[in-house]
Order: C-alpha cells, then sequence, then structure tokens
C-alpha cells in the first residue's frame, strides 16, 4: 500500500482550535484506527511493519515480545550516560547537572545527518542511551526496532509536557518517544543589511524570489525543508505530497532562484555565515536564529538578526513548517534505566528553562509560559518571533515520513535543483 | 637433482607468484567494491528504513535503474549538470595540457642543473593537504584578497569580484590548479626520454625548430600526453570538493556532487551507484582509448 499523506483539513481556519489540538494528539480516534492496523503504512516483507501516524490518522506503535520495556524500580546502572545527538544541541552545563545528581559520566556522540545516525544505529557500531529522532524518522525507527518501549513509571515529569503532545499522532501514548523540543522554519534576515516588509506580503515566501537579494541569500542543504518552501511558494501547502505536478511546480520555481538571485543551499547559512555577512536573509530554523547570536563577531551587534514565519502573517494564507524533536531510547542502549532518568531530568522544567537558553528550540512544557521567555531574559526582544508555542501547530504543517517511492522521487527533484538544471 | 627444465617451470611458478599480490590488490580494491557497487544499483529498496540495500546474488539483480537514470542524464533532470563536468573537465584538462606541456618541455630540454630543484618545486604544493590549498584560495579570491587587489591595482578591475560565489572560472582554476602536476610529471617522462640524436637528425635533415617540435618531439610524446591526460581526467570527472569549496552554488555543481548527494541520502544510494557505474563505463571507454594508441605506439617502437 503506497502511503499518500493528504491532509486537506490541516489548514487554518478548516477548525477550531479545539479540534485541531486533539487532532495533534489524536485522543478518540486513536482507539479505533490504531486498533485495527488500517492506519496509514505498509507492511514488509517480514514482520516488521512501518505505521505513520497523521493528525487526522493517529497510531500507536506495536508492542514486540522479544523487545520489551524494562522492569520497573530497577536501580541506575553506573554509566556512562551515551548520548547520540547533533553537534551542539544539548547544553553542557545541563549534562553536568545530570553528572552530579546521580553520579555518573557522560558521552556525547555526535552525528551529521539523520541517515548516518540510522545507519550506526543499525549496525550497532555503537551503543547509545538516548537518541533524538525528529518526527519524520520516527516511524521507521520504530517499524525497524531500532527503539525501544519507554517505561513511564520512571518518567514522572511526562506530565509536564503540553497535553497535545503527551500523546501525539505518530506515537500515540508516547510509547516510544517523548518530545524534547518544538521548532518552526521560517525566514530570518539582517535589519542592517535588507528591509523585507513580509508582513505585507501575500505569500511571505516570496520573498526570495527577488533580484534585490542577487547573492546574499540562502536555503537549507536539506530536501524536505527547502521542497517544502518551494511548495509553499507555488501555493500548496502540502509539503507531505505525493504529487508528481506538485512535486514538478516545486522543482521549477526553486530553480528560478539560481539565475534570479544565485541562492546557495548550505546548512550553516542561517546561524554562522548570516552572522558573519555571507548572507543577508536566509531559511532559517527557530533555534538556528537564536543560536546565531553566538557567531557575531566581537564587538557587532547581534540585535539586528530578525525572523518571521509566514504562518503567522495576516495578510497571507501560506503554510510554514512546525515540528517536534523527541527523545528516544535505542533498543541495545547498555544503561536503559539511566537513559530514562535522563529523559525525566530533561522534563524538569529548570533544567529544560536552562536547555532551552541554549539550544533557542523551546521545551513543550506547560510548566513553562511561553510569555516570560522574554521578560526572563532567555530570548532577546528581537527575537520573540522564534518562539514556538503550541497554538503554532494549528497553523503549520508537520513534516511526515513518506513512503520510499516517494521519498525517492523527492531526492530526484532536490538533487535537480541543487544541480541548477 | 633439478634439470633445465624443471628449473623453467620453477621460475614460471616464482613469476606468477610475484603477480599474486597485485592480483589481490585488484581483487580486493577493485573487482568487491566494483561488484559492491553493481549489487547496490541493481539491489533493493529496504521498505522500512527507505535505504538503498545490496542483492549480492546477480539473478535477482534489477536492471531497471540503469535506464532510468540515462534517461535523466541525457535530456532529464540530471542532463545539465552531466554536460557541465564534461565542459569542466574538457576546459580544464585543456588548460592543463597547454600550460603543462610547455613546463614539461623546459624541464626536460631546457632546465639542465636546475631540473631537480624545478622538479621538487612542482611537487612541493602536494606536501600540504588539497583542502589546506584550495581554503587558501578562498582566502586569495574572498572579495577583500590579493587577486581581487591585485586585479584593482592594474586597473584590470574597477570594484572588487565576489569570485566565491558560483563562477564557471573559478572553479576551472581550482580544477587546474590541483590538477596540472599531475599532468606534468608523466609528459616530462616522455620528453625527457625523446633521444636527442633524433632531434639531431631532424635539425641535419634541414628542419627549423617548429618542424622539429612539429613532426619529431610532438608524435613522440604522445604517450605522454596520453598517459598525463588520463591520469588527471579520472580524477576530474569524480571531483566534488573543489566546487563545494569554491563556490557552493547550483550553478557550478558536478556529477561527484550529485553522488554524493545520492549515497549519503540513503533512499537514493541505488541512484548514486548507478551513476558510479554509467560514469566508470564512460571512463573506461577514454582507458580503452589510451591503451589502444599507447599498445600501438609500442609495437610501432619494436619495429
Amino acid at each position: 500500500m503506497v502511503f499518500h499523506p493528504r491532509d486537506p483539513g490541516w489548514r487554518r481556519g478548516a477548525l477550531n482550535r479545539r479540534e485541531l489540538l486533539r487532532m495533534v494528539s489524536g485522543a478518540g480516534l486513536s482507539a479505533s484506527l490504531a486498533s485495527c492496523g488500517s492506519t496509514a503504512g505498509f507492511a514488509t516483507d517480514d514482520r516488521r511493519r512501518v505505521l505513520i501516524g497523521t493528525p487526522e490518522n493517529p497510531v500507536q506503535h506495536p508492542l514486540f515480545d522479544d523487545n520489551p520495556p524494562i522492569d520497573s524500580g530497577l536501580d541506575i546502572e553506573p554509566g556512562p550516560l551515551r548520548i547520540f545527538n547533533w553537534a551542539d544541541y544539548v547544553h553542557i552545563p545541563v549534562l553536568n547537572a545530570f553528572s552530579e545528581r546521580y553520579g555518573v559520566d557522560w558521552e556525547y556522540t555526535t552525528f551529521y545527518n539523520n541517515e548516518e545516525a540510522i545507519r550506526k544505529l543499525r549496525t550497532k557500531a555503537g551503543r547509545f542511551d538516548v537518541f533524538f529522532p525528529p518526527i519524520e524518522q520516527v516511524p521507521k525507527c520504530i517499524g525497524g526496532q531500532l527503539l525501544q518501549p519507554l517505561n513511564h513509571t520512571y518518567l514522572p515529569n511526562l506530565a509536564n509536557v503540553w497535553p497535545s503532545l503527551v500523546s501525539p499522532f505518530y506515537d500515540q501514548g508516547a510509547r516510544y518517544t517523548v518530545p524534547y523540543g518544538v521548532y518552526q522554519t521560517g525566514i530570518t534576515w539582517r535589519e542592517d543589511m535588507v528591509t523585507p516588509d513580509l508582513e505585507a506580503m501575500t505569500n511571505p515566501w516570496h520573498v526570495f524570489w527577488d533580484p534585490q537579494y542577487d547573492g546574499i541569500a540562502g536555503m537549507y542543504d536539506d530536501f524536505r525543508e527547502t521542497i517544502g518552501v518551494g511548495l509553499y511558494a507555488t501555493g500548496t501547502n502540502d509539503i507531505n505530497t505525493a504529487d508528481p505536478e506538485l512535486l514538478e511546480n516545486a522543482r521549477r520555481k526553486l530553480l528560478e532562484l539560481i539565475d534570479l538571485i544565485n541562492v546557495r543551499f548550505t546548512i550553516d547559512g542561517a546561524y554562522a555565515k548570516i552572522a558573519e555577512r555571507g548572507f543577508a536573509i536566509h531559511h532559517a530554523w527557530s533555534g538556528d536564529v537564536v543560536q546565531a547570536q553566538a557567531y557575531f563577531p566581537q564587538g557587532e551587534d547581534p540585535s539586528v538578526m530578525r525572523y518571521f514565519w509566514p504562518p503567522r502573517s495576516e495578510q497571507s494564507s501560506a503554510g510554514g513548517m512546525v515540528s517536534v524533536e523527541t527523545f528516544a531510547i535505542p533498543r541495545n542502549a547498555e544503561h536503559p534505566v539511566l537513559a530514562h532518568h535522563f529523559i525525566n531530568f530533561m522534563l524538569e522544567t529548570e533544567n529544560a528553562l536552562s536547555n532551552f537558553g541554549w539550544s533557542g528550540n523551546p521545551p513543550p512544557l506547560r510548566t513553562l509560559n511561553p510569555e516570560t521567555f522574554v521578560s526572563e531574559g532567555h530570548i532577546p526582544p528581537n527575537l520573540a518571533t522564534t518562539i514556538t508555542t503550541e497554538d503554532d501547530f494549528l497553523i503549520g504543517q508537520l513534516p511526515i515520513q513518506l513512503s520510499p517511492e516517494i521519498e525517492i522521487e523527492w531526492m530526484k527533484v532536490w538533487a535537480s535543483v541543487q544541480s541548477g538544471g | 637433482m633439478a634439470s633445465a627444465a624443471d628449473f623453467s617451470r620453477n621460475r614460471t611458478w616464482l613469476w606468477r607468484a610475484l603477480a599474486a599480490p597485485g592480483l589481490a590488490w585488484l581483487l580486493l580494491f577493485f573487482v568487491t567494491p566494483f561488484y559492491a557497487l553493481l549489487s547496490v544499483a541493481m539491489g533493493r529498496l529496504d521498505p522500512v528504513f527507505s535505504s538503498a540495500e545490496p542483492v549480492w546474488n546477480p539473478i535477482h539483480w534489477n536492471p531497471a535503474i540503469f535506464p532510468e537514470v540515462l534517461g535523466e542524464l541525457f535530456g532529464g533532470r540530471l542532463g545539465a549538470i552531466f554536460m557541465r563536468t564534461f565542459v569542466y573537465v574538457g576546459v580544464a584538462s585543456t588548460l592543463c595540457l597547454l600550460i603543462g606541456y610547455p613546463v614539461a618541455y623546459y624541464l626536460a630540454r631546457h632546465a639542465g642543473r636546475w631540473r631537480g630543484l624545478l622538479l621538487g618545486l612542482i611537487v612541493a604544493p602536494f606536501w600540504i593537504n588539497y583542502l589546506m590549498r584550495m581554503m587558501a584560495w578562498q582566502n586569495l579570491l574572498a572579495v577583500d584578497g590579493y587577486v581581487n587587489r591585485f586585479l584593482m591595482f592594474i586597473n584590470a578591475l574597477d570594484a572588487p569580484r565576489a569570485w566565491l560565489v558560483g563562477h564557471h572560472e573559478t572553479v576551472i582554476l581550482g580544477l587546474v590548479y590541483g590538477y596540472v602536476p599531475f599532468l606534468i610529471l608523466p609528459l616530462y617522462a616522455a620528453l625527457d626520454q625523446i633521444d636527442s640524436s633524433v632531434l639531431e637528425a631532424a635539425r641535419d635533415l634541414g628542419a627549423g625548430p617548429v618542424r622539429t617540435f612539429l613532426h619529431v618531439t610532438l608524435p613522440l610524446s604522445k604517450q605522454g600526453v596520453m598517459a598525463g591526460v588520463v591520469i588527471i581526467m579520472l580524477p576530474l570527472f569524480g571531483d566534488y570538493y573543489t566546487p563545494s569549496l569554491l563556490s557552493g552554488s547550483p550553478r557550478t555543481r558536478m556529477i561527484g556532487n550529485e553522488i554524493d548527494l545520492f549515497i549519503n541520502s540513503g533512499v537514493g544510494g541505488a541512484t548514486g551507484a548507478a551513476l558510479t557505474v554509467i560514469l566508470m563505463a564512460f571512463i573506461t571507454l577514454l582507458m580503452a582509448y589510451y591503451l589502444f594508441t599507447v599498445m600501438g605506439a609500442a609495437r610501432e617502437s619494436q619495429r
């Protein structure tokens, strides 16, 4: 069965807030759909099965006899806690605080991209205790049995998580994952170099199709994100599309940027290069914009940074991506009890807040009030727009794992865009 | 007591044994990876991880990927980058030859006692890592770098030029700079081997310097030219870091960048492997032509 994740109702104004938040959480729909196994997904040659939840069709992932959760009430292992994550994604003082409380060391191993991370987990090249899959990778990690189910008796702080994400559509009942941070993908610029008026635009994504940004505009070297911009710019908010026509439109639209503004695709443009004036405007993850401040050369003022997320526009119906990073415990973790304690520790309000000040991606905890992030100095006033709130999940679109056949089509579109032809 | 025949048989055995390490090398580092490449290109897509997985048994190979990728390369979505790669490699090889030939000729004919020193100087940059040398170019070609300052000083430019944002000439410059010494060395060896009595004979028979060069030196150095060009063309076709480091723009990407993208994407592994095999086929044609001419030349010289 080919997965076709369309979500026509998932648009601004189509449903009211309460209904939508219930959809993110999937409450009420889960029991019937998950139990009969008719949700979007595809069976494989053996008993492995990938279940891909959507806001309309949430999934509860199955448990397997040979992959049980750990027993309750176990003592923590002596460590060290082995973390497997992107570089610079957990604040080191927070790790040290954990280390102090539990009397264990920590080790931090990094990966460069998700493919590399999953390859490493599959080959069992390392035994890691905590991993951080983004939601569009969660189904394959669970279906491929790379993760172990969580034992919630170790996670009392799960109660702190936003009600809409305690039991999200991609993993009903938080069986394998717990939300770590939320983020959006929008547009960042330096007010001292350019002054786009995104609020006034009928589609803020069109800002990149402007010759005045020749040589100073960049987008992410990431196929889901950047083809996503192509889709938004061609008037669809279906960022998980399987429709070849929509993909072809996006491809043509993105190719225009090569001659128009000599666009470059980078992964560090929105934080490092923009701080060094290598770019004036860039496609940006909200967290990157917060981190950019640390990359400004000494003596230069980072308050010139601005950020805008198109779904917040009053003028436009253009969408924007919003997503969740999660905590998970690899199946072959050597210290699973410690890993559970670590996740619980990170869900403590204070620790989450300390980590947020560094990572820039807000922890989705109801014990935190986003309105105080600026007044308490966690986020500077010029970047207040980077704060992702629970309501943003009502107006943005969430990336969902693509089926292999669709993903390869996306890759080909991306290869073509990147090669300028 | 060993007879002469025994000895000769033993010696045959010895020669075979001496070829064994080379054969093992070839098996281990060429045949095996090539087989793996074919197994991935004609393998299957893992339905759970969306990743290309090898199929080791040739009976189950699915060659459908090749027509598909060839379609993308010729007139399809990868057509532009394929053409661009050929143009870059063609222009860079020609420039390398135009720069390298006079240098090799000078070294072989006129360098005299400076020859050793000059050869050493040509090789010297290779003591520094390629990446570091390209980063040095990044500095030189920066908007406020020395290249712009020099060009503005001699009034060749009115304003500084942004060399590093998607210019074909910058990438080709990087390619030529990176590979020209690999062409000079085999060419120098070929030119050095030309017997000076042949050149003297040409002079004695009334040929001027230009005719001697065109009718004697150039034909005799053909093998060296071919060897040098093949040696630089092979890595030029696969190069992907030069455009990444000196441009980073979609305008200047080469097919190597695409292979890198597909192979590292997981889901595109088969496409990446098929691209590699197709590129290898083109390079093999080039190599075949090279071997053919070299063998022809060798036969001629034995006459």
